[in-house]
């Protein structure tokens, strides 16, 4: 087989970082994003995208470690380079704060962000409620800068984008000789998986130019992300819940949750309203599958499931299912053994 | 009690409220004037950066290092309040590189979370080998001036265009104390060879993705003299410049090429900024501030001076400290003349 014809289903981070890394390590093939939605209109665009990773419990540890700091060291350099701005990565630091001290005290990725250090008695006083927390500097990875940055980059390596919702794997067979499923909770219809599930997830976007620093409640409820042209203040995490629209309420409450932590946001303006739906589930599902149907055989390569921590883990897990989609095209390549009779 | 504040920078507006503030409530008869030829947005406050950060090394005069961290103190109680952005005032995080190891600062413990940089973080900065990250102030010279104009104007206090040309002639005009702010110029009023501007240029750009402020130092070269950069709440400055005495007030060709190169050499991720603004200012160099008092006597009467000026580039650092100390000069004026009926609560 000369050129393989590989299907990127979905355009969020996933689906456009697989791209990339597909076409970096695959030899002598055609990659074809499809997806009925792009950026701006993905999940991934209505992140924040702080790279502080979760805890996936059914994923190893030191998967996820290493995901996280593959991640971590990609975007770094970026952040340090001429294409910072035009991919939308910032070093920032900040602090995630407690009200009562947690369990672990430091996490697994404490070595991976830089200078992660406990937060000395003088730094907590900016937090009268809280009585620990962690002093540390990450990245942030702004979505709707970032996915068309990774967009030309896709198309500079010779790959297509369509816009197509695609309702079923096989659609995209015989065209395609592999797929790579990125479609999140899309997942659910098209892999028929019923363990991934939305968790709602509510911000605020505002103009308050003078914050500097991240705040993060290890809750994980509330939280005040400064970027490049906003801050985003969350928010919410509802399991099960499906609705894309904002809630007034809950944007009253997120507010007034933020300005406990940072007074000096009753001072932000032009507040934006946002929704996006988390593509939660224990473990992120990233593993070749042999679809069988009538003699027909479609490979496919999952990529999904990332949840609250697509962003911090997209490169790791990318480069991933790029190997796996090296598997799956040296097996089409390498003849079928000939049966003996 | 006719008080005279001759200067509008952030020390003659500072001192200015900070002594109404003290001696108002005890003293009915106070009435504070500001007088100077330059405003926000044309004053030497309003060309600098607004880092909180004193020099490195430790003060020629011991007090300056209590009034920095009585600023800080002050400035970090405003932190909470809904009115820190109204007051040009921010939380910021950053870098000071070195070439070589080098002591702690004095200031170590003033700012929060002061430690040395790991060797990751000094691999974004090939050119260095050591630093320090710590979390500081940011207090905007514009934003900060006009927020102290309106607290001013609150309380009654008037401001005059003027160009004073002698402290005789202020006090000929009735003035009582005289509270001399007038930074650079100073030397006008009263020779002082200790006093010198440090040319400073700086160049303002739009690069919001910039969190932290980075701060390189050459001790050959000397301070303010290696590449820094300072994110401010609209704005990043980007200088590197102090050359004592140089009077000229206009942008410089080679000064920018300097600070542009020194700095995206820093920070690549500048290269495609766009500049905003340049600015070029003069920083009251001096071996240290001068701080006194001095009686002078035109005709019958005495007339009270209480000098202020010469904070090189460190004045919005030390601001604050220096206007609790010229208040509780004041406040010695008032005793020695029987005008204090009950001490201040201030002091």
């Amino acid at each position: 087989m000369d050129r393989v014809r590989i299907a990127v289903v979905g355009a969020g981070v996933m689906g456009l970082s697989t791209a990339v890394c597909i076409s970096k390590l695959v030899p002598r093939c055609s990659i074809t994003v499809i997806s009925d939605k792009f950026t701006p209109e993905t999940t991934s665009d209505v992140a924040a995208g702080m790279l502080i990773p979760p805890t996936y419990p059914d994923t190893p540890l030191h998967k996820q470690k290493q995901w996280f700091k593959e991640t971590f060291d990609h975007l770094f350099a970026i952040a340090n380079s001429t294409e910072a701005e035009d991919a939308g990565v910032l070093l920032v630091s900040g602090w995630q704060i407690f009200r009562s001290i947690p369990a672990e005290e430091v996490p697994f990725w404490a070595d991976v962000v830089l200078g992660f250090r406990k937060m000395t008695k003088d730094e907590l006083k900016k937090f009268p409620q809280h009585v620990f927390g962690q002093a540390f500097t990450t990245l942030k990875c702004e979505g709707p800068v970032y996915l068309p940055w990774l967009e030309k980059r896709v198309k500079g390596s010779g790959g297509l984008i369509l816009t197509q919702r695609i309702e079923d794997l096989w659609e995209l067979h015989p065209s395609f000789d592999i797929v790579v499923n990125c479609s999140g909770l899309g997942s659910r219809q098209l892999a028929g998986d019923a363990k991934i599930f939305p968790v709602r997830g509510q911000v605020l976007k505002v103009q308050a130019p003078w914050l500097k620093h991240f705040i993060r409640d290890g809750s994980g409820l509330t939280y005040i992300y400064p970027g490049i042209s906003n801050v985003t203040l969350g928010g919410t995490r509802q399991k099960g819940d499906w609705n894309l629209s904002p809630d007034a309420e809950i944007s009253k409450d997120i507010f007034s949750r933020c300005c406990v932590l940072e007074p000096s946001l009753r001072g932000a303006c032009d507040i934006r309203e946002k929704v996006g739906l988390r593509p939660s589930r224990s473990g992120v599902r990233l593993e070749k599958e042999l679809l069988v149907r009538d003699g027909r055989r479609l490979p496919v390569v999952h990529h999904y499931g990332h949840g609250s921590g697509g962003i911090a883990t997209h490169w790791g897990t990318a480069l991933e299912a790029a190997r796996l989609v090296s598997e799956c095209a040296q097996a089409l390549r390498t003849p079928a053994p000939k049966s003996k009779l | 009690m006719r008080v005279v504040v001759i200067g509008a920078g952030v020390i003659g507006l500072s001192t200015a409220l900070c002594i109404h503030e003290c001696y108002r409530p005890v003293l009915q008869s106070l009435d504070v004037k500001v007088y100077a030829d330059r405003f926000t947005p044309l004053t030497s406050t309003d060309v600098a950066a607004g880092l909180w950060q004193p020099y490195i090394s430790d003060p020629s005069h011991p007090q300056e290092a209590l009034w920095n961290q009585q600023t800080f103190n002050y400035l970090l109680s405003h932190i909470n309040s809904p009115n820190a952005a109204n007051m040009g005032l921010a939380l910021v995080s950053g870098y000071n590189l070195f070439r070589e190891a080098v002591p702690d600062p004095y200031w170590k413990d003033i700012v929060l979370g002061f430690r040395k940089l790991t060797p990751r973080e000094l691999d974004n900065f090939p050119d260095y080998s050591y630093g320090w990250f710590n979390t500081s102030l940011i207090l905007e010279g514009r934003r900060y001036l006009q927020w102290l104009t309106e607290r001013l104007t609150e309380r009654g206090v008037k401001f005059f265009l003027r160009k004073v040309e002698s402290f005789e002639e202020v006090a000929r005009g009735g003035a009582d104390v005289i509270i001399n702010c007038t930074g650079v110029w100073a030397g006008a009023l009263q020779p002082d060879p200790l006093l010198q501007p440090g040319r400073g240029q700086i160049i303002k750009v739009d690069a919001p993705w910039i969190k932290h402020f980075i701060i390189t130092h050459d001790p050959e070269r000397g301070i303010y003299k290696s590449p820094y950069i300072i994110p401010g709440i609209q704005a990043v400055t980007l200088g590197g410049i102090f050359q004592l005495g140089n009077w000229s007030e206009t942008n410089n060709i080679q000064d920018h090429n300097t600070i542009w190169e020194g700095c995206c050499r820093l920070e690549p991720t500048l290269k495609d900024a766009e500049i905003v603004g340049e600015w070029t200012g003069f920083r009251p160099a001096r071996p240290q501030v001068r701080l006194e008092r001095e009686q002078l006597h035109f005709g019958s009467s005495n007339t009270e001076v209480i000098h202020n000026y010469g904070h090189g580039g460190y004045g919005l650092t030390i601001h604050w400290g220096c206007a609790l100390e010229v208040a509780k000069l004041f406040g010695e004026v008032l005793e020695e003349r029987n005008l204090l009926k009950m001490p201040p609560s201030h002091l």
